[in-house]
Formats: structure tokens, sequence, C-alpha cells
């Protein structure tokens, strides 16, 4: 398609979502439920998307992906208000909104504090969506010339570098949480003979795990049991006068909304890696690079910009990997991915030939996500605000009733719920201990593409190895991992140090 | 997450079990056809359905043996040490371990005991009842009570439904579990309204209301959205599915 199409097309969806009062409807509507699912501490971004993907199982595609994204962006964006109002950060990737907007509220500038985070996730969300518009069609057209090498290395890389970031602790759990997925995703009968692995005989296990179910239980049931088991208490919410957009303060701000959005998409295209560490990084860099460094941690609206800035744009970036590759960027991009497969969508090189012009759909829903998150951020704060003070006592069991009930609607199988809450305690004692979440998550979805293209591509090189190190993209991914793994042991590190030491002192 | 100080000797368990789990992956593994003939069909290692486990496995071994490693040359064996005997004398049920069972002890009933078994508004009811009754009130005396009675109940449960008890009661009348699942939702229901009268604080009776309208309009409007709206038969329609299908299709 050439350019002039392709901008066609992507007005067509445009005025397509515009003139359908429904879709309307629902992109307003999952936009709000996705603020109140950011803004309530305990749920998430990729809870919100998993227990929407149960109910958008008999839409049209297109209003299927018009509440996905729009819940999806309305999240991320809602956990500043939980950081702003009662410092707690509604989502992770609000954290280091937190630092600065809690101060701000204090001073009674919550409104202010608000009208910036809006804004420049909005912006945010926007550049994200660029990002997806021009490069998706560049990868996915690299993608193609990807053999199997090349895609189980990518898996491999994906767990690999998502156990290296997301780990709080030392990097080896987040790589056996990597592996735990992995086998998680052997289950089942194999891909090219079909032979039944790890199946205890149990015939619903044939089929092999379902991954919408195992996302649910993976990020439903801890929050679950974490929110009720520690005596969780809202704090009284700082008083919120009205919103303001403040666009002479983002024009102020230009520099650092554009290097916060380009961290926050070229983190949010690294497999794996959340809105959480884009905020943090851009956050971090802000800090840096700012001529008042000394107002970080008192009320710095440049630093509100970064962090939310960072992890809109994190939600384009990770949209990228996820449409050309089938490689989630992000934990809702994962929880996305399920929700693609459940409404027949292939994400990967060959979509755009199977699906031609998805991609734009999803870009200018989007775009019409962002508008509508920044209306209703503006107009709705107040209402927002409220809900705050439902109490997560009351709040988590009925998370805990639509976790279940949705995780059984997808497949109308017991055995989804069997795992589901397994599955749940797994990871909670996981993450009580120090192992990341998300490398397991991307363990459990990329596990089938790894085992099968490692397979297909030695069954065609006849088992020779050698295509791993003589294909230009199977040894850099090579490398990578292979430095990867080598910068996170103590060898190399103190090699390193050692020469350093050297550089020094000559 | 726990105490950081506190990891490493939880890294020498959990890295134990990772361990102990990569070893049951490569025993399974070497089950599996590795270079001889499967379904008529001779593979080679390469093309091997175990190819993968294997690799998983050894990773999963030598990722557990760093992490123990780690944690003992950490300090993490006198951590277990001192842990052991901070835990000497102790009562082995303390409030914390309290609050997980009441955790988990709905959630388990509600998959594992009463999904197959009891009607699934009820069972949703049950659910939140049981639950927000021991949390949302936030007393400890309460909480125990709680438990007592949504044990009792759950285990009448369990063995009605795993000796098969209950199949022969549902011959004799349809929605015949389903009248042990109300007994428990009514039990703990007075025991919440009495417990809140005795203790004459205005805020118990407010949580009270609270407890109950959560608990009974919630599930009101989740199973007909998913019955009804989007056509998602639940798990166990008892007696009260049946009834919201009587008023349904009546008013449609």
């Amino acid at each position: 398609m050439g350019i002039f199409e392709n901008f066609g097309l992507f007005f067509t969806n445009l005025f397509g979502i515009l003139t359908n009062p429904v879709e309307l409807l629902l992109l307003f509507g999952s936009v709000f439920l996705g603020i109140v699912f950011g803004a309530l501490p305990g749920l998430t971004a990729t809870l919100g998307v998993a227990l929407l993907t149960t109910l958008t199982y008999g839409m049209s595609l297109s209003s299927a992906m018009v509440c996905l994204l729009g819940i999806y962006v309305g999240a991320v964006y809602g956990g500043s208000f939980a950081s702003i109002m009662i410092n707690i950060p509604g989502t992770a990737a609000a954290a280091a909104t937190a630092l600065e907007g809690y101060p701000m509220a204090k001073r009674g500038l919550a409104g202010k504090a608000l009208g910036l985070t809006t804004t420049a996730s909005a912006i945010g969300t926007v550049v994200g969506m660029f990002f997806v518009v021009i490069f998706t069609p560049l990868i996915s057209r690299l993608a193609l010339e990807f053999t199997s090498f090349e895609f189980f290395l990518l898996a491999f890389f994906g767990i690999m570098i998502s156990g290296s970031i997301s780990c709080p602790d030392t990097v080896q759990k987040g790589w056996i949480a990597g592996f735990l997925g992995l086998f998680l995703a052997m289950v089942g009968r194999d891909q090219l003979q079909t032979y039944p692995r790890f199946t205890f005989g149990i015939t619903s296990l044939e089929s092999g795990i379902e991954t919408v179910p195992v996302l649910i239980g993976a990020f439903g049931i801890p929050q679950i049991i974490q929110v009720l088991k520690d005596k969780t208490e809202v704090p009284k919410s700082n008083k919120l006068e009205k919103v303001l957009p403040s666009w002479a303060k983002i024009a102020k701000n230009i520099k650092t909304i554009v290097s916060s959005s380009l961290i926050g998409v070229g983190i949010g295209a690294v497999p794996g890696i959340g809105e959480d560490i884009a905020a943090w990084c851009s956050y971090g860099a802000a800090k840096k690079s700012s001529k008042h460094p000394e107002e970080f941690g008192h009320g710095s609206e440049e630093g509100i910009i970064a962090s939310e800035t960072a992890n809109n744009a994190c939600i384009g970036g990770a949209m990228i990997p996820l449409l050309s590759m089938g490689i989630p960027g992000s934990p809702p991009a994962a929880m996305l991915l399920g929700a693609f497969l459940l409404h027949g969508i292939a994400p990967g090189p060959m979509l755009e030939v199977e699906r031609p012009g998805f991609t734009l759909l999803v870009s200018a829903i989007l775009l019409l996500a962002s508008i509508a998150m920044w209306i209703v951020g503006i107009l709705m704060a107040k209402q927002v605000v409220k809900l705050l003070k439902i109490p997560p006592q009351l709040l988590m069991p009925v998370v805990g009733v639509l976790c279940i009930v949705g995780s059984y609607a997808l497949g109308l199988k017991a055995i989804n719920l069997y795992l589901m809450v397994p599955m749940g305690i797994v990871t909670y004692y996981l993450t009580e201990r120090g192992y990341p979440v998300p490398p397991l998550i991307i363990g459990v979805i990329l596990g089938g593409m790894a085992d099968a293209n490692l397979r297909r591509g030695l069954m065609v090189s006849e088992g020779s190895l050698m295509p791993f190190v003589t294909r230009p993209v199977a040894l850099i991914l090579v490398l990578v991992i292979l430095f990867t793994f080598l910068n996170n042991t103590a060898v190399f590190k103190r090699f390193k140090a050692k020469l350093f030491r050297r550089g020094k002192a000559a | 997450m726990i105490d950081k100080n506190k990891l490493r000797g939880s890294d020498i368990i959990s890295g134990g079990l990772f361990g102990v789990l990569g070893i049951y992956i490569l025993i399974e593994s070497f089950q599996m056809p590795l270079s001889d003939s499967y379904g008529g069909v001779t593979t080679h290692w390469y093309v091997s359905p175990a190819l993968m486990p294997i690799i998983i496995g050894i990773g999963m071994i030598l990722l557990a043996i760093v992490i123990i490693v780690n944690g003992i040359r950490n300090g993490g064996k006198e951590q277990l040490a001192a842990e052991r005997n901070e835990k000497r004398g102790k009562p082995f049920i303390d409030d914390n371990k309290i609050r997980f069972y009441a955790v988990m002890l709905p959630l388990v009933s509600i998959v594992f005991i009463n999904l197959n078994t009891i009607d699934f508004y009820l069972n949703a009811v049950m659910y939140l009842l049981f639950t927000t009754c021991f949390f949302y009130l936030e007393d400890i005396v309460f909480l125990k009570k709680g438990i007592t009675i949504a044990t009792v109940f759950e285990i009448i449960i369990a063995a009605l439904h795993f000796s098969g008890v209950d199949r022969k009661l549902t011959q004799v009348f349809f929605a015949s579990m389903d009248l042990i699942g109300l007994a428990a939702v009514i039990v703990m229901n007075v025991s919440l309204i009495m417990y809140a009268k005795k203790a004459g604080n205005e805020v118990y009776m407010k949580k009270a209301k609270h407890i109950m309208l959560v608990s009974y309009i919630m599930p009101l409007l989740i199973v007909p959205l998913f019955k009804f709206a989007l056509r998602v038969p639940m798990p166990h329609e008892g007696g009260f599915i049946n009834l919201m299908s009587m008023v349904y299709y009546a008013l449609r």
C-alpha cells in the first residue's frame, strides 16, 4: 500500500469509529473504566485488559479493539490519580509520579498536577501511536526475512532481557521465572509430532494451557491475596480543585516531553519491559538533564511530565513488537496478544498480509483513545477521585469473582479455573520472594513459538547449529543474548571493573 | 516482597524447589521419543519433542544452583537458622497466617469445592460474603468466628461432593446442594448482624450493610451480564440461576 492509501485508510478508520455512536460510547466507556482501574490501588492495566477481554468475546473486531485499547490507555494514565491524591501509585507505572505529584497536591496544587499528567499522558500516547504507524510495517518487512532460528532467538532474547531488567532482586531469578514460563508453555501436545508432554494423563491438558486464564491468575490472584492479607487502608485524599490542562507548562517542557516519549517508546519496544520501567528511566533521565534537579522529590512539574509521558508512550512502543513479530512489549500487551488470538488475529510479520489495515486500525484507536482520555481526565477527575474512597476490602473480592467468571467464560472449561488459582498462588509465592512475573508471562506466551521454531530450524539445517552464527540477524541476537548473560555474571563484572580501573590509571 | 534481609534464606528454599522441578522436567523429557520412532515416523534428536524441555530442565537446574549458592554465600543458612530460632516458642498460627488462610479458604472453595456443586450465583454470594466479612470488618475475633463457620460448611459440602452423595441428593431435589449453600449464607449473615449489634458499634452496623449490599447485589449484576447478555452458561446453574432465567424469559 502506498503512503496516500495508508493515510486514506487511517482516516477511514478514524471516521468509521467517530461516526459509529456505539463504538464512540464504547471508547469513552472503556477509557473511563480504564482510568478507574488505574486509579484504584491493586487493580492494574493488565488486569483491566484481561477482564475486559472476556466481555469483548462476542463483539466485532473493531469494537473489541476500541474497548481493549481504550482500557489500556486509560489504565496507564489512571494510575496517576492515586499517586497524586493519596500518595499510593494506582499502578506501578505511576510510582514515579507519586514522588512529585503528592507534594504538589499537599501544596493545594492537585488539580494542576492532574492537568499536567492528563496532557502529558495524551501527548505520550499520540507520540507512541506515530511510532506504531512508522515502525510496525518496517519491522514487519524485516521480520519477513527471519527464519525459524531468528524467531527462536527472539523468544529467548525476550525472556533474557525481560528477566534482566524487570527483576527486583538477583537477575538469575528473572531468568528462572522465564524458564518456568517456558515449561508451562510445553504442557500439552507438541506442535510438530503431537506428542503429549507433561499432561499427567489429563485429557483437558492435551490442548495446552490457555494463555488468558493463566495471565488472569498471574496478575489478578496475587493482587487479591496481597491487598486482603496486608491490612490496606485508604489514606485520606487531598482536596481537588479544577483540573487545568496547563498548555503553557507543557510548551515550556517540550524538551522533556520529546526525550520522555522516545525513552517510553524505546523501552516499550523491548519485549516484556513494562510502563513502570519506562516511567522510572524517563524520570531519572529528566532529573539528570534538568536545570533544577533540586526540585525533584518536592513537586517538580518536569518530573511529573517525564514519568507520565513515558509510561503512556510505552503503550505505542509495546505495540510495535506485538504487531510486527507477535512478541509483546509489556505485560498488558501480553494480555492484548491473548485477546488478539481470541478474535482470530495472529500478530506477526504476516499480519498485514492476512489482515490488511489492522495496524492502522490500532493506530487510529490509539489516537482516539488518547483524545478520549484527555477529555474524560479533564472533565471527570472529581468523580474518579471519589472512587478512591472505595475500600479495597470490598473491591478486591468483586475482582475475584470477575477473574473467576472471566476465566471460565473463555472456553467454558473448568480446567481453566483449576489452573488459574494455583497459578495465582505460585505467582504470589514467587513475587514475595523476589521473582518477577513479566519473564514468566513472556515465557508462557513465547514458549510454543520458541519450541516449534528451534526444531523447525534444526530440521531444515539437518541438526546443524551453524545458522546461529552464519545468519547475520541470528548472530547479532546470539551476541546480544551472550552479552546479556555475561554482563550479569560476577566474573565479567570483575573483568569490566578491572578494565575500567586500568583505563583510569592510564 | 518479603524483607530483603530475609531473601537469601528463602532463596535456598525456592532455589531448591526450582532445582527439583528441573530434575523432574529432565526425567520426564528423557522418557519422550528422542531419536527413535514415534507414530511411525523416525525422529532425530533435533526434532524430538524432548529437545526444548531438556534445555529448560538443564537451564532451570543451573540457575537454581546459582540461586542456592548465592543464598548460602550471602548468609542464607544463618538467616534460616535465625528464623527457625525466632519461630521457636511462638504459636504456629499467627495473625498473618490466619489472614492468608482467610483469603485462600473462600477462593479455593469457590473453584475447587463449590464450582460444580452449588448454583453459581449463590457460589459468588458465598465467596463475596465470606471474604468481605473476614476483611472489611477488620475484627480479629469475628475473623476467627467467620473462618470457623465457613470451614465447617465447606467441609460438609466437600464431603458430600467428593463422596458422590450430592448427585443422589440432586436426584431427589435438583437444588438440594443450594440449600446447604444458602444455609451457609444465612448463618454467616446472621452471625455478622448479631456480632455488629452486640458490639454496639455504629461503624460495624454500617459496614455490615455494605457487606450485604456488595455480596448480594454484585453477583446479581455479574451473573445476568454473562448469562444473558454474553450468552455464557454458568459453571453450575441451580435454583437461583433457573429462577433468573424464568424471570428473564418471562419479561423478554
